[in-house]
């Protein structure tokens, strides 16, 4: 009894000497987990409403449980939609990844490789500019550029005499414009990343190669790629953490009626119900859904890394 | 998003704030002002895209000084609208809007939310505060059905369209082109293809280029309530139903052979690009651009406000391919949810009045008219007459009444008859109804106010059923999808629960006829 007391004792004197002690740390931490609490955990209450039939004069807690149960999962799943929406959306962010990911590294590369300060710094200014623009801005260039009939890339077709394609107006080519602007949206803004560990390689290293008798093809290869490998994963496994979750305002502005078979993705489908609609029930419903599957795939891209690459998330 | 949301929904835990009832402040019936000392009215609607800002209309600043009730602006402007909408009604009780004034509510959400409580019932306040809509309803005995909840209680009022002409869709044709190209109004579908062909080459502003549109509409559901008739197709409770012949069973159309014509005809029409491709994408203000830059050669729209009609007639529509045609038009309440009360209105009688005095002649003339002596002055008889410079005005009248007053663009709470619809039915939109006339002689049901649960279902099956169609229907038109997968498409429909969505309203229908 007394031991306990003294160890209890000793632990609050510690606690109490590492928090005076570090202040100024935890003062950082303050607005990150006020941030987290506000906008991540708070929010988590209102989940109950994929259980509940909302009514908005009762609110979330007062609002009756839906009968049955999973009534709006069960709505969900046996609308004509449901399996159409989820691949969509797995689609969508899996082509992001696919050919989003590599597209920096690549820039990366390529600007190591220019000798010529000025034009390398012009090259990349050029491309990291359009991260800057917002989405909406992005979106109503694609609708001028893409343009069936004053569209430029529709005139240059023309001009080659080839046919003018419906490029905003078709399931076929809504994938590839949305992964492919983003790509020149984002391209260049995360190089830097990798320019900066590009930079960071020891100048001796090259040299040694050089005196190898390397080519520039296999100093990139056997100097370059490995001495960036470890950011490559770090940033694979971070933008693996965002899987499912991108993609809902620019596919909603990007969407119409001709193109929904592939632009209507789970989030512009809680979007339209919820918010339009007001059946914040079914929205949250199917927003869960969403966060589900998220979770298996994040669990899954992390079990992959890890067994693979020997790094993960957790 | 979501997090969003989940922070919009716990603003709706706020407590319940009792609603004070106070007769004190009113004034004697009849009288302006309608209060004795002063009241503020918050108001939320929908400013449309023609619509000068709200607060700065010369109705409502009139409106306010003789009424006595200030009124605190919440209008929300048309793109974006159904988002702050459903915000709106998810704010929770304490910080609703006292007023909804155009606000279109449709009738799910009327049911919804009079069910939840948010709009209060009218109906007994009514007989009291709103003397000139009750004579209305008893003038006008279809009202009533409409607007009334299967409950028995009143949520929300419609607007009174008293003009037949007001409620159709009318076929504008260029007869400047016609005569350009020495061709005659087309009557037929056969003659359609020429006229239209015609005008395809047709430059009729001479810049060299091929920027005319044959053929047009605002977007593709206008488009296909428009020409469905044509197909001997009908709008049965405002849905896409077909009346049998003795009136008492009721089938929809969307899997039927005529809909799937319908259908092949504007493919056809749009691969030879008379068909404006706009149609599925653009915003209501770039086809009101159009109308009004004339640069259409035929296209549907209600009236002529929007557009210099000079080179303009109304058509009647085109035979050849169904022997039944039918008109669509709206009922006299033909707008639904234009007006409604919400729980936080502290002083519902002064709003029921506020909102009564505009369904009266004079009121209807302050709302459809402006002020006096400014932008209308009265005839010989009395009635109100727009000063020059208005249904003149080269913008189009709609534009330039919408600089003043609110209703322009359609969905405002307002009592349209005879004596004050001169800007919607003018001489030539007249003449275009007179087009129309033969083509409305048969029974048609207005959509009626469900209980909640079915109006829940309803919504489920209606939602999904519109989007399927909508999205196949411009896959089948831009060639997209082929017609060798019409049987899918019917396939799926039927999947998605037609049969039970048309039970729904058969089972209305069979109430009716007990």
């Amino acid at each position: 009894m007394l031991a306990k007391q003294s160890t209890g004792q000793r632990l609050k004197r510690r606690l109490r000497r590492d928090v005076f002690a570090h202040w100024q740390l935890l003062a950082l931490l303050a607005l990150p987990l006020a941030w987290y609490i506000i906008f991540c955990y708070i929010p988590m209450f209102g989940v109950q409403l994929a259980f509940k039939s909302h009514k908005v004069t009762l609110g979330i807690w007062q609002s009756p449980w839906a009968d049955p149960l999973f009534k709006h999962f069960s709505r969900y799943f046996s609308s004509y939609y449901a399996w159409s929406t989820i691949w969509n959306t797995l689609a969508l962010n899996l082509g992001c990844l696919a050919i989003g990911f590599p597209a920096p590294i690549l820039l990366a590369l390529i600007l190591n490789e220019i000798d010529n300060v000025r034009f390398r710094k012009t090259l990349q200014n050029v491309t990291y500019i359009p991260y800057f623009l917002s989405i909406v801005v992005v979106v109503s260039m694609l609708k001028l550029f893409c343009d069936e009939r004053y569209g430029v890339i529709n005139i240059l077709l023309q001009a080659l005499n080839l046919q003018a394609l419906p490029l905003m107006e078709s399931e076929r080519y809504f994938r590839p414009l949305y992964v492919l602007s983003n790509v020149w949206q984002n391209m260049g803004w995360n190089a830097i990343i990798y320019v900066a560990a590009l930079a960071g390689i020891d100048m001796a290293l090259y040299e040694a190669a050089t005196i190898d008798g390397a080519t520039r093809w296999q100093k990139i290869l056997h100097v370059s790629l490995p001495c960036i490998l470890p950011t490559i994963v770090t940033m694979l496994i971070l933008r693996i953490g965002q899987l499912m979750t991108i993609g809902f305002e620019k596919a909603l502005l990007m969407q119409n009626d001709m193109n929904i078979g592939t632009s209507e993705i789970i989030s512009t489908l809680v979007y339209k119900n919820g918010i339009q609609n007001g059946d914040y029930s079914y929205a949250t419903a199917v927003g869960l859904m969403n966060s589900a599957v998220n979770l298996v795939l994040i669990v899954a891209a992390n079990t992959f890394c890890r067994r693979t690459l020997n790094e993960s998330l957790w | 998003m979501k997090k969003l949301l989940c922070l919009v929904l716990a603003l709706l835990m706020l407590p319940v704030m009792a609603i004070g009832e106070s007769t004190a402040v009113l004034n004697t019936e009849g009288e302006m002002p309608i209060v004795t000392e002063p009241v503020t009215l918050s108001i939320f609607g929908k400013q449309g895209a023609i619509h000068a800002d709200w607060q700065t209309m010369d109705f409502f600043t009139e409106y306010q000084k003789m009424t006595g009730v200030t009124l605190d602006f919440q209008q929300a402007p048309s793109q974006g609208y159904d988002e702050a909408k459903a915000l709106m009604f998810a704010s929770g009780v304490g910080a609703y809007p006292d007023m909804l004034v155009a606000a279109g509510l449709n009738g799910s959400e009327i049911i919804r939310y009079g069910e939840e409580g948010v709009l209060i019932p009218l109906e007994e306040l009514m007989e009291t505060y709103a003397p000139n809509y009750t004579a209305l309803m008893e003038k006008y005995p279809d009202i009533e059905g409409r607007i009334t909840a299967p409950d028995g209680h009143i949520y929300a009022l419609a607007a009174v369209i008293a003009v037949p002409a007001a409620r159709t869709a009318k076929i504008w044709c260029n007869t400047a082109w016609l005569e350009a190209n020495g061709l005659e109004v087309p009557t037929t579908f056969e003659e359609l293809e020429e006229v239209l062909r015609a005008f395809k080459t047709y430059d009729a502003n001479g810049n060299g280029e091929a920027d005319e549109i044959p053929i047009a509409a605002a977007d593709l559901p206008s488009w296909l309530t428009t020409t469905a008739g044509m197909f001997g197709l009908q709008y049965q409770f405002g849905q896409e139903m077909n009346l049998s012949d003795d009136g008492k069973t009721l089938t929809t159309w969307l899997t039927s052979d005529e809909f799937r014509q319908l259908l092949e005809w504007t493919a056809k029409i749009y691969a030879e690009g008379l068909l404006d491709p706009d149609i599925f994408t653009q915003e209501y203000s770039e086809f009101n651009a159009k109308m009004s830059g004339q640069m259409m050669g035929i296209f549907f729209n209600q009236a002529d406000d929007a557009f210099d009609s000079t080179d303009y007639i109304g058509i009647a529509p085109f035979a050849g391919m169904s022997e039944d045609i039918y008109v669509q038009s709206g009922p006299v309440a033909r707008d639904m949810g234009t007006f409604a009360i919400t729980c936080d209105c502290e002083y519902p009688e002064v709003a029921l009045r506020w909102i009564d005095y505009l369904f009266s002649d004079e009121g209807s003339y302050l709302e459809r008219y402006g002020i006096e002596g400014k932008t209308w002055t009265r005839d010989e008889d009395g009635y109100p007459v727009y000063v020059d410079g208005i249904l003149d005005n080269p913008n189009g009248s709609g534009p330039t009444i919408a600089q003043f007053t609110f209703w322009p663009g359609g969905g405002a709470p307002q009592y349209l008859n005879e004596n004050n619809c001169i800007a919607v039915t003018s001489d030539t939109t007249q003449a275009a109804q007179e087009a129309l006339n033969p083509y409305m002689d048969y029974t048609l049901y207005a959509e009626p106010l469900f209980d909640a649960d079915t109006n829940s279902r309803l919504q489920i099956l209606g939602n999904d059923i519109d989007t399927y169609v909508r999205s196949s229907a411009a896959k089948f038109i831009r060639g997209e999808m082929s017609f060798d997968e019409w049987d899918t498409y019917c396939q799926t429909l039927e999947g998605m629960g037609l049969q039970e969505w048309v039970g729904i309203y058969q089972e209305r229908l069979d109430s009716y006829q007990q």
